[in-house]
């Protein structure tokens, strides 16, 4: 075939830009890191990349609210741990109330002591979270759940919170465990006994300790509603950060260069583009007819 | 003497022959660097006559070129011209589309912020965050929807623009077949190939030679724009019920629409990517802003916010879905009351989540149209451009081999080699000084004859 000098020049310049621009593209994997930046470069790639960023935003949003919910429920398990001591202070008391041994000044005094502890375990059932929310209420969150008198007036219902996409777990621990409803008023607990001892009354503080045990109970038994909540929670956020690592992973996968072949196609492109400057300044060379 | 005579006019018939193939050979380096310009050859014919007589002729110059190939030339170059316009619309496309945060992340941010708030449903930073994505998500539909809008106007634009440039062309050509007619220039002809190329270019379509020598060029759904010495017209109008700029052949008293007919050159990419992968994504973004506001309205309408209101939609009602995309809007009883927000069960209590956890639990849920998550159905909308893309870049590398190995054909049957012409010049000129010593030696045999006498 016949070929002129002109075409030669002009492939020769052609097979040039064309490897100028796989430096450029290799250059630009190397320096980003990315093998896919548009969905043209690899569609499959990129959607499946897409994809695994937008599980990973869905994964960070139930994370940040299990850790939410894991501080809710350790807030909870603190005011557990405050009513469930005062109940074992008021348990001593109580015993020492029943016990004949003890004057009626010295119930008078016990009674100074069961309220104060009634105090510190009213503050413990109102503990509120950081957003004000109180965190024994169920869902009246916004409103003290106990009352001065000790009676709980929040509601019964839990909340749940998302452990996966499809799935969700109880966040709080309502105050209703602590009512008759499970057992016995918990709260109000303390004032009937600190009642008795004022008044003496060495008959009922012996008939109220059953009370107070089974208070200790229900505390004990919500504790370990707690614990088991709490447990729930870390494995879904164990769960969430694995599952962050294989999405990352996944957009590494896809979207992201090999380093090294990239580095290694960049230096087979320079290589490349150094032959074909060299071959068409030969050609310009060997064509110019001012060298006839 | 008759016969030195006749030497003498043989010498002087050699020497203008030798002469124009100096002038041809001449021309063709001068040209070596013009676009379309075919390589001559100049037609030397000897002379028959006895051994005395006889000589050389020049018959002018032929202009090396072949029909055939041309015309796959003009085709291929309508189809390169198509697919790098593609490739170069579907960039800008995509680059519209996923400039900034991309659909299917914005929507994963807000369905984590529900996620987040069902964790601490009264905290006003928590609410004010779900309303901010919202908004946010709101927004990017919207500046998506306006992107593809504006794309859509350029393309109309575009499309009169060039259609005009058409007709323009195509008149030339009509006026250059006259002239061919007339003068048979080979400078005209492949003023003509040139023409015919770069109408190809823009609205594809194929050139045929008629029998007298003229060049016809009718369009790929068969409408003649140009038959010898005539031109029809190519004009744009507006459809009024699409808004689309649609293109027609006019001649004369007839008008016909050529819009779905044109599938080569610049317009033809114009056209195929407005009615097709534009409008798909532009009806695909729309979807996605219906469904979204509608199931995303339905939960809201059903749930409560924090001053106990219930019924309330979150987007403001899209309306149709057509357009759905460009109004997608946080509503604004919302943005004005923060409280409306409802992220709790109707009567569940301040404190009540299940209304953002039921918003959260939406991303998993195949609610949009044609069965898929909203997710995917944001993704789709990139998908579809995304393979569009690819495509037209694989036809882009294909229809440049192919044009490339027709260059190298047409360079090797008309491109000017200037080595060849140079070798040509000196041949021509050794022929040429050849032909003068010739000359002048029958010229002093004649003077030595005419002083003997």
């Amino acid at each position: 075939m016949r070929v002129t000098g002109n075409r030669m020049i002009d492939v020769a310049a052609l097979n040039t830009a064309n490897n100028q621009s796989k430096v450029s593209e290799a250059s630009d994997q190397v320096t980003s890191g990315l093998r896919v930046s548009k969905p043209s470069d690899d569609p499959t790639a990129y959607m499946a990349a897409q994809r695994a960023s937008a599980r990973m935003k869905l994964s960070e949003g139930a994370t940040a609210a299990l850790n939410n919910g894991k501080e809710r429920l350790e807030l909870s398990d603190g005011a557990l741990a405050g009513i469930g001591g005062a109940l074992d202070s008021m348990r001593e008391i109580a015993t020492q109330g029943a016990n004949s041994t003890y004057g009626a000044n010295d119930r008078k005094d016990m009674a100074t002591q069961v309220r104060a502890l009634f105090t510190a375990a009213l503050g413990s059932a109102n503990t509120q979270a950081a957003d004000g929310e109180y965190v024994l209420a169920g869902t009246s969150s916004t409103t003290s759940p106990f009352d001065a008198s000790g009676t709980y007036v929040g509601n019964g219902t839990d909340r749940n919170l998302a452990t996966t996409e499809i799935d969700s777990t109880g966040s709080l621990i309502v105050g209703s465990n602590l009512t008759a409803a499970s057992g016995v008023d918990v709260l109000p607990l303390f004032n009937k006994i600190a009642d008795a001892l004022d008044a003496n009354d060495m008959d009922t503080v012996h008939n109220l300790l059953g009370d107070v045990n089974t208070a200790v109970q229900q505390v004990g038994l919500s504790r370990t509603r707690t614990g088991g909540a709490l447990n729930i929670m870390q494995s879904a956020i164990s769960a969430h950060a694995d599952l962050d690592l294989h999405l990352k992973a996944t957009i590494t996968d896809n979207v992201e260069s090999d380093v090294i072949a990239a580095a290694s196609n960049l230096a087979k492109a320079s290589t490349a583009f150094e032959a074909s400057k060299t071959v068409t300044s030969h050609l310009m060379s060997i064509l110019d007819p001012r060298q006839s | 003497m008759s016969n030195l005579m006749g030497l003498l006019s043989l010498g002087s018939n050699g020497i203008a022959a030798q002469n124009s193939g100096i002038a041809v050979a001449s021309n063709n380096v001068a040209n070596a660097n013009t676009e379309g310009y075919s390589r001559q050859r100049v037609d030397l014919e000897a002379l028959m006559g006895t051994p005395m007589v006889g000589g050389v002729r020049s018959n002018g110059a032929d202009r090396l070129s072949d029909a055939l190939l041309g015309g796959r030339i003009r085709v291929a170059n309508g189809a390169l011209q198509m697919s790098t316009s593609q490739s170069a619309s579907f960039d800008d496309l995509q680059s519209r589309l996923t400039d900034g945060t991309s659909l299917s992340d914005q929507l994963a941010s807000m369905y984590a912020s529900f996620s987040q708030a069902s964790s601490s449903p009264t905290d006003s930073i928590s609410r004010a965050d779900v309303i901010q994505n919202v908004q946010d998500m709101s927004a990017n539909v919207r500046r998506k929807a306006s992107e593809l809008a504006q794309m859509y106007d350029e393309f109309n634009s575009t499309i009169r623009d060039k259609v005009a440039q058409a007709s323009d062309l195509a008149q030339k050509l009509a006026e250059t077949n006259l002239q061919i007619q007339k003068t048979n220039d080979p400078v005209a002809k492949d003023q003509r190939d040139k023409i015919a190329k770069e109408l190809s270019g823009i609205v594809g379509g194929s050139a045929h030679f008629a029998a007298d020598g003229s060049m016809r060029f009718v369009l790929d759904g068969g409408a003649v724009l140009v038959d010898g010495n005539h031109a029809a017209k190519l004009g744009t109008s507006t459809d009024p019920a699409s808004g689309d700029t649609t293109v027609q052949v006019v001649d004369g008293n007839t008008k016909r629409d050529v819009t779905k007919d044109i599938h080569g050159g610049t317009v033809g990419s114009d056209l195929s990517v407005r009615d097709g992968t534009l409008k798909t994504a532009r009806k695909d973004l729309d979807q996605f802003a219906f469904d979204l506001a509608g199931k995303a309205n339905a939960i809201h309408k059903t749930s409560a916010g924090l001053d106990g209101s219930t019924g309330n939609n979150l987007f403001e009602d899209p309306g149709t879905v057509d357009g759905a995309a460009s109004r997608l809007a946080i509503n604004s009883d919302i943005v004005d009351d923060p409280n409306k927000l409802a992220l709790g069960a109707v009567g569940g209590g301040a404190g009540s989540n299940a209304g953002a956890l039921s918003m959260y639990q939406l991303a998993n849920q195949k609610v949009a149209t044609g069965g898929v998550t909203l997710g995917e159905s944001a993704l789709g909308v990139i998908g579809k451009v995304g393979r569009a893309a690819a495509t037209a870049k694989s036809d882009l590398d294909r229809d440049t081999l192919v044009s490339d190995h027709l260059s190298s054909l047409q360079d090797s049957l008309a491109g000017v080699d200037i080595q060849e012409e140079m070798t040509n010049l000196t041949k021509f000129e050794h022929a040429s000084s050849a032909m003068t010593k010739f000359t002048s030696t029958v010229d002093s045999l004649l003077s030595d004859m005419i002083e003997k006498l």
